[in-house]
């Protein structure tokens, strides 16, 4: 008897071991499984994104690391920061997260929110993303956002408005001058020249943008003036505010412009009786040519009688993605990221959901429509910078505040530009940290940027 | 010498008894409002704490530093803060003296049984129970530069007042003002129309015998008798014109053109999630804290006094 309970008690020791063993080995597996996340805001830009993340995240799994996989979340945009400093606060951010671009992408990284981006993702990588939309990521030597996808923001014109006004929309203006005589025949027929929204403030800056950023031979020459190495009220940066304002006298806008919101401001254009907008977005003006008509519809890069590198240029904006400080598996996160930028998953995006990556091995042959040609031509090879990235949030909100008042009529060119000044000098009064970091930006030397 | 009455007792014990019993009294009031006390101090006082101790720190930075009363400096130096609370003042200072007038009159009105009183007494209400975002998107198309007022003036030939009412720096917020008074205005008529049934109507009576006209009546009957409940409306109208006007604001004009519109909740608001600056948020919410409390505590006084002077 004893030595049958022995034998028990044996076998139940052995059996007590086998299990331990056999589950400290199932949870050393589940150790190795993991769950890299990333939150993405862009939808609304770019429909279909969060589904492509996510089936970029499954190829990942599948071709290159079957241990990690990967959740993709689809944020706000009010959720865009607040979600962002909640998880870090945590210290459980995902492993790539959505910013804005520029100084706004930056400022986490200041607070010491990011990781360096270029310590994961390889710089022959690194090396293919278009310049301007690097320079948006790239802070004392180091790039700190990447970008998703990539907004063109062009002028598209309605050739049936400019015809009715006697102009030939083959033989578009090429001078300053030669634009507002176009922009006087539109508005004598009676149609809208330019249809323009502010409400929401997003086009504040947006829209001059397209013309200011011409007169720059680089992003720094801007943002020299935003630290106070140069001035705003002074040329070349105040020639915004007289563009604006000579638009204004000329009745280029709809008289609705500051109670009108930026989309419902565009949707003007679809009416058909207005001969310029400002675009964003691939999809967006994908739609507008369905629904003007593909042959109708021209993109557009005003003149603004400049000769500096980026005159005739195409303002390109992304939307960028980050590693934030506290993401568990930052090396997953930048082997994801050489994974995307793969010239077979950019040309994929374009496929899938038709938003330009900000990528040069996009395959021109494998456009869809002459309006993409016609983009991504601009997007490639007259890249342009993106004016609003340039700048901190206060200042963004005061050059919205000011062009409502310009466009009410409130205020002219040089008070314009004077109070953007004085809303610059404020900035920099404030935030002596961020300047000294702003100042690094405007000054140093970026290698790809020549 | 101790009196002693004929219970035995002293008058010592008798007040010990009654302290006693007081305190036990006490103790039972404790022990029901604690549980709700306890629930207030979680979901109100919390926060209030924590939002004050936001308000001294830098939220963005790691580890949250301490930075004294910057976030109150940068507060009191921005301008867009300074318009933001001018116009919480100018709402105050117009729109409660319309709001207290017009319900009166209403509601004087209404009890006077004006001719077709029901109706009025039923519809009265409606602004009132109507969400604000759904007011504010109808009045946004209503001032609209190419909206219904302006195609309405246009028709009977008055293109001369033809004005982008919210895109214009000078209309925009009596624009607000105007759809803020047209939906309020019907809570305090009914507010003041339910005090005005509990009032002797032999008061009006005689009144009416004596020859009143109904100005008279309203400022020597109506008003008088309505004296605190009219304090309690102006109380509670200054609270929202102060920190109940956000919707209003967001839906029709988002504080613009040029700011002309901003309100203080709508800075906490661009100051919290537009700009990161959760801080100076904290620290303004924490300033209209502060000014709804003193005022809160500034009615309940008066409210005392006038109740003492009723006794």
């Amino acid at each position: 008897m004893k030595r049958i309970l022995f034998a028990v008690l044996v076998l139940f020791l052995l059996a007590s071991v086998a299990l331990l063993a056999g589950g400290q080995k199932e949870s050393a597996g589940k150790m190795e499984a993991k769950t890299a996340r990333i939150w993405i805001w862009g939808e609304d830009e770019a429909p279909g994104l969060n589904d492509f993340v996510q089936k970029v995240g499954n190829l990942y799994s599948q071709k290159v690391d079957p241990g990690v996989k990967w959740e993709v979340t689809n944020l706000d945009i009010d959720e865009i920061y607040t979600g962002f400093y909640a998880a870090e606060e945590a210290k459980n951010a995902p492993e790539l997260h959505t910013l804005w671009g520029g100084i706004l992408g930056f400022e986490p990284a200041w607070a010491g929110h990011l990781a360096p981006l270029s310590d994961y993702v390889s710089e022959k990588t690194l090396s293919h993303i278009l310049p301007p939309l690097r320079h948006d990521g790239y802070w004392n030597g180091k790039d700190w956002l990447i970008p998703l996808y990539v907004n063109p923001w062009p002028l598209m014109i309605n050739a049936n408005v400019w015809k009715s006004a006697g102009l030939d929309p083959q033989h578009l203006p090429t001078d300053w001058a030669g634009f507002m005589s176009a922009v006087r025949a539109i508005k004598a027929t009676g149609d809208t020249p330019w249809c323009v929204g502010i409400k929401d403030g997003f086009y504040g800056t947006w829209f001059p943008a397209i013309l200011q950023h011409q007169l720059y031979n680089s992003p720094s020459d801007y943002l020299k003036a935003v630290v106070g190495i140069e001035r705003l009220d002074k040329a070349p940066h105040d020639r915004r505010w007289y563009m604006v304002a000579e638009l204004r006298d000329n009745g280029a806008f709809n008289p609705d412009v500051n109670s009108l919101s930026l989309a419902e401001g565009q949707d003007l254009f679809l009416q058909g009786n207005v001969g310029i907008l400002h675009a964003s977005g691939n999809a967006y003006m994908a739609m507008v040519a369905k629904q003007l008509g593909e042959s109708n519809v021209k993109i557009w890069i005003p003149p603004v009688d400049s000769k500096a590198k980026f005159a005739g240029t195409m303002p390109l904006s992304s939307q960028p993605v980050a590693i934030p400080a506290t993401a568990k598996y930052k090396e997953d996160a930048g082997k994801f990221l050489e994974f995307f930028y793969s010239k077979e998953i950019q040309n994929q995006m374009y496929q899938d959901i038709s938003v330009f990556s900000g990528s040069n091995e996009l395959d021109r042959s494998s456009m869809k429509t002459d309006l993409d040609r016609a983009l991504f031509d601009l997007a490639q090879q007259k890249p342009g910078m993106c004016y609003p990235w340039l700048h901190p949030g206060a200042i963004e909100e005061a050059s919205y505040a000011i062009t409502q008042k310009l466009l009410a009529g409130d205020i002219g060119a040089a008070q314009a530009a004077s109070e953007y000044e004085q809303a610059a000098e404020k900035w920099r009064a404030e935030n002596p940290e961020e300047l000294k970091n702003v100042k690094i930006w405007a000054t140093e030397q970026m290698p790809f940027m020549k | 010498v101790v009196p002693v009455v004929s219970t035995g007792t002293t008058l010592g014990d008798r007040e010990a008894r009654v302290r006693g019993r007081k305190k036990k009294e006490n103790l039972k009031a404790l022990l029901f409002v604690g549980p709700m006390l306890l629930i207030i101090v979680v979901v109100y006082a919390f926060p209030l704490i924590q939002n004050a101790n936001y308000s001294l720190r830098d939220l963005s930075m790691i580890g949250r530093p301490l930075t004294g009363l910057r976030n109150y400096r940068l507060m009191l130096t921005d301008p867009i803060f300074l318009t933001s609370i001018r116009n919480n003042f100018i709402l105050i200072f117009t729109i409660v003296p319309i709001l207290v007038f017009l319900s009166l009159a209403l509601a004087g009105a209404l009890f006077e049984r004006i001719r077709g009183w029901k109706f009025y007494r039923g519809t009265i209400l409606l602004p009132y129970i109507t969400s604000i975002t759904a007011v504010g998107l109808f009045y946004s198309l209503f001032f609209q530069g190419r909206g219904m007022l302006n195609t309405f003036l246009k028709l009977i030939h008055l293109d001369v007042l033809v004005v982008d009412w919210l895109g214009s720096t000078q209309f925009a917020l009596p624009a607000i003002m105007f759809v803020i008074v047209w939906r309020e205005f019907g809570f305090g008529t009914m507010l003041f129309l339910a005090r005005l049934t509990t009032v002797p109507e032999e008061l009006f009576d005689a009144a009416k015998i004596d020859g009143t006209n109904w100005f008279q009546r309203l400022f020597h009957i109506v008003i008088p008798q309505l004296a605190t409940v009219i304090e309690f409306y102006v109380f509670l109208m200054i609270v929202t014109m102060l920190s109940w006007v956000f919707n209003y604001v967001y839906v029709m004009t988002l504080g613009g053109p040029a700011r002309s519109t901003y309100v203080t909740e709508l800075y906490i608001f661009i100051e919290a999630f537009k700009m990161n600056k959760m801080g100076v948020a904290a620290a303004v919410s924490i300033v209209i804290f502060a000014i709804t409390a003193v005022l809160a505590f500034a009615s309940l006084r008066f409210r005392t006094r006038l109740y003492k002077e009723y006794e």
